[in-house]
């Protein structure tokens, strides 16, 4: 068999088993949600830990260290949060819920890195078990409405910014936006003109109130026609802005892989006189031991 | 019948000691014989503990699969079958132990198997004058058998020798009220499960040895601590006392194992350090079940102990393939395993994938069990968030290791034809493709007797459906893969 051959098997191998873990992994989720089972949805989730594995093994990554502790970092957290959403209650767990998708959110932000497209994986993956537990969470506790609005928000906020933002998709979706909002737009100003017409015939009073209500509105709706120019000023700020923190985190991550280095290559040197001051223990104990034994034998002859 | 010595040990060992005989003349009837000896004390399975049936269930599975591979391993690796006798040994043991009734008989066998296992570590020593096994062997003995032999003595002085060989291990009226008496019995136990501070001499020990030997140092006998510690759960002690230092010592060495074992580049090192981390967790679930009481993390416990043991077993197997067939330990020098034999990576894979949580395996079950356990009682102390974000962090690192240690099969290399040694070092890979599919094989074993008499493990019903159609998807996948290779070889 050549090279290329074995490449061929082992890459159908990995294939076979990504696809056999994704379909468990929705099964035990959909059926979780379906029977109401954490368990099944925690099943779920720790599936998704070993699809993770089967990516980065595909891809052959963990070269730098960097990469290592950005994963590590994520994965960490994220199983974290997982299980204290699950026990934190009313506000806590909205907190918890909030911070952990901006975390996601900063973290999926760290364009034209190697790890970028893993990282967007491990996040499509996670996240979707997170929106599993969410919902499961609020049928079964009860949130209020304004929590569960909330997390509905956040969570399409976050699937639209980690699915669309270097996609068309997102464009249309602001397309389709101001498109809907000028109908919406023209036809109100339409109903509101046909109203104060049909009000300027009966009542001649009514006239000064209903121009000026339309006028209003029409303004209104004027604005609302041009809400995209400043959404995606808003929209460039953010990015802006979360390359700049992404930076940060780039800088973090450097500051944190030295520290470690510097504190495995003390805790070797500790290691190492460990080793020696244990033995040196050791061989004093038993000396001491000895002596006593030789005192309490001469003391009780 | 079944209690009584002659069937419990001298029947194994005559068997084992025939086998080794016929295994100069007649491979196949010795190693009939081995495997039969293995798998006579199987009549202890049931046994009312859930540990200790999984334990010795665990141990006779993996003498079987390894009594096949030593036989081809030191063919290739010595080129005699020198190896293969103490090999059985330290198995039988290791098993011994863990079928002990009664004190006195624990600590015999213990004995003889930290002996056999020095005797192991300095093989290529006494094969090959190779002074850097010496040196690890005498670490091994000073920090490992020393401290252990201390605790043992000291239980049995505290036992008293009537008791020590009347009384059933669990029923012993040992009172452990000194809390220095405690701290001792604890460190020597840390000492034989390699966790800080007695837990230096692992790395050096288990990266030396012949690979069988590592399989079984480091998926079996680093369980004897693990053992001790669920034993002494049993005995009065200061319970305070005994959970605290074991979160400490146990949460220290899971956070260092896993950090120095994503750091190492050796493979052999990298599986040593990760099993200081992996036993160290398994402490830790036995210090939280003496905290709490809660029978979860017992079971949780149990379960990891299982599918580590399977899991670091078949991955020591690999290494010693890796070796036979690259004469290589490096992995930045490596990465071509694959191209030789994919039925080995695949076996490697399986493995790694099932400790880290492949439903149906073991691993996949301990994990669910592990997390439940902490999160049911998170609730009611801070301990409980530290252990989730320790096993958090520790997860991920996990990932990150055998993601590491698999670029050593996988990583784009071409192979060093010159340098490759295949040869009968190809016989190997169907014993680690054994072992790997042994993890799944069971979750299957314990779901049908949780549905027919075990009362324990009550989460596995609330799995039930999950665990039914991932079992039977995964006999498809295997189905699947099986005929993808099969056909690649053909072509």
């Amino acid at each position: 068999m050549s090279i290329n051959e074995h490449d061929k098997v082992m890459y159908s191998i990995i294939n076979y088993m990504k696809m056999y873990l994704v379909a468990v992994a929705l099964f035990a989720t959909t059926m979780g949600l379906l029977v109401r089972s954490y368990v099944a949805i925690e099943a779920g989730f720790k599936i998704s830990i070993v699809v993770l594995f089967t990516i980065a093994v595909e891809r052959m990554i963990y070269t730098h260290r960097v990469e290592i502790v950005s994963t590590v970092s994520i994965v960490s957290i994220a199983i974290t949060a997982f299980y204290f959403i699950q026990h934190a209650k009313d506000f806590i767990g909205l907190v918890a819920y909030v911070m952990l998708s901006i975390v996601f959110l900063i973290m999926n932000e760290k364009n034209g890195r190697k790890i970028n497209t893993l990282l967007d994986i491990v996040s499509l993956n996670i996240m979707l078990y997170y929106i599993a537990t969410s919902l499961f969470l609020v049928t079964r506790d009860s949130l209020t409405v304004l929590e569960t609005l909330t997390i509905i928000v956040i969570t399409t906020l976050f699937v639209v910014k980690t699915y669309c933002i270097k996609s068309k998709a997102f464009y249309k979706v602001h397309e389709l936006s101001r498109y809907l909002i000028r109908t919406l737009g023209t036809n109100i100003d339409k109903i509101f003109n046909t109203l104060s017409e049909k009000l300027l015939k009966n009542k001649q009073k009514t006239e000064a109130i209903s121009r000026r209500l339309s006028n209003s509105v029409t303004k209104v709706l004027q604005n609302l026609a041009h809400i995209d120019i400043p959404f995606i000023i808003i929209e460039l700020k953010t990015i802006e802005y979360m390359m700049t923190i992404s930076k940060k985190f780039l800088e973090f991550e450097k500051y944190i892989e030295n520290l470690l280095i510097k504190i495995f290559s003390a805790l070797e040197r500790i290691q190492h006189s460990m080793e020696h001051s244990f033995l040196f223990f050791v061989f004093l104990m038993s000396i001491l031991i000895l002596i006593s034994m030789i005192f309490y034998i001469l003391l009780h002859i | 019948m079944i209690d009584s010595i002659v069937m419990r040990f001298v029947v194994p060992m005559t068997l084992m000691l025939i086998g080794n005989l016929f295994m100069a003349r007649r491979i196949i009837y010795g190693s009939i014989l081995r495997i039969l000896s293995f798998l006579s004390l199987s009549i202890n399975l049931w046994r009312e503990d859930l540990f200790n049936s999984m334990l010795v269930a665990t141990s006779i599975v993996i003498g079987v699969v390894l009594a096949l591979y030593t036989t081809s391993y030191s063919r290739s690796k010595y080129g005699t079958l020198t190896l293969v006798p103490i090999i059985d040994l330290l198995l039988l043991s290791i098993l011994f132990t863990f079928i002990s009734r009664n004190l006195i008989e624990l600590v015999t066998f213990w004995l003889l198997g930290e002996l056999l296992g020095f005797l192991l570590i300095a093989y290529d020593y006494i094969y090959k004058g190779d002074t850097i096994s010496m040196a690890a062997a005498i670490k091994y003995l000073l920090f490992s058998m020393v401290p252990t032999d201390i605790s043992l003595f000291i239980l049995l002085a505290i036992t008293g020798l009537t008791e020590a060989f009347t009384t059933p291990l669990k029923s012993l009226s040992l009172f452990i009220t000194d809390p220095i008496v405690l701290i001792l019995i604890l460190f020597g136990f840390f000492a034989k499960a390699a966790i800080f501070p007695l837990h230096f001499w692992l790395p050096d020990a288990h990266s030396v040895a012949p690979s069988p030997a590592s399989a079984i140092l480091s998926g079996l006998m680093v369980k004897m601590g693990i053992y001790a510690l669920y034993m002494l759960s049993f005995y009065s002690i200061d319970r305070a006392l005994f959970s605290s230092i074991v979160l400490f010592s146990g949460l220290l060495t899971t956070l260092y194992g896993a950090m120095q074992a994503s750091l190492q580049r050796d493979i052999k090192r990298l599986l040593a350090y990760s099993t200081t981390s992996e036993t160290s967790i398994i402490a830790v679930l036995i210090a939280l079940y003496v905290m709490s009481g809660d029978i979860l993390f017992i079971e949780a416990s149990t379960l990891y102990t299982v599918a580590h043991a399977i899991y670091k077993v078949s991955m020591f197997m690999d290494s010693g393939f890796i070796e036979l067939v690259a004469h290589e330990r490096d992995i930045r020098r490596l990465g071509y395993i694959y191209r030789i034999s994919p039925t080995e990576s695949l076996a490697t894979l399986l493995s790694i994938m099932a400790v880290l949580g492949m439903p149906p395996s073991i691993g996949f079950l301990a994990k669910v069990f592990m997390f439940s356990a902490i999160s049911h009682n998170i609730t009611y102390s801070w301990i409980y968030v530290v252990v989730l974000v320790i096993a958090a962090v520790k997860v991920s690192l996990s990932i990150v290791y055998n993601i590491i240690y698999f670029k050593a099969h996988m990583d784009r290399r071409e192979p060093m034809m010159t340098r490759l040694g295949l040869g009968d070092a190809l016989q190997l890979q169907k014993y680690t493709l054994m072992i790997s599919i042994s993890s799944f094989i069971f979750t299957f074993t314990i779901y049908i007797l949780n549905c027919m008499r075990y009362t324990e493990l009550m989460l596995l019903r609330k799995l039930s459906y999950l665990l039914i159609i991932s079992m039977t998807m995964f006999v498809a996948l295997i189905y699947m893969l099986y005929n993808l290779i099969r056909h690649n070889i053909r072509s």
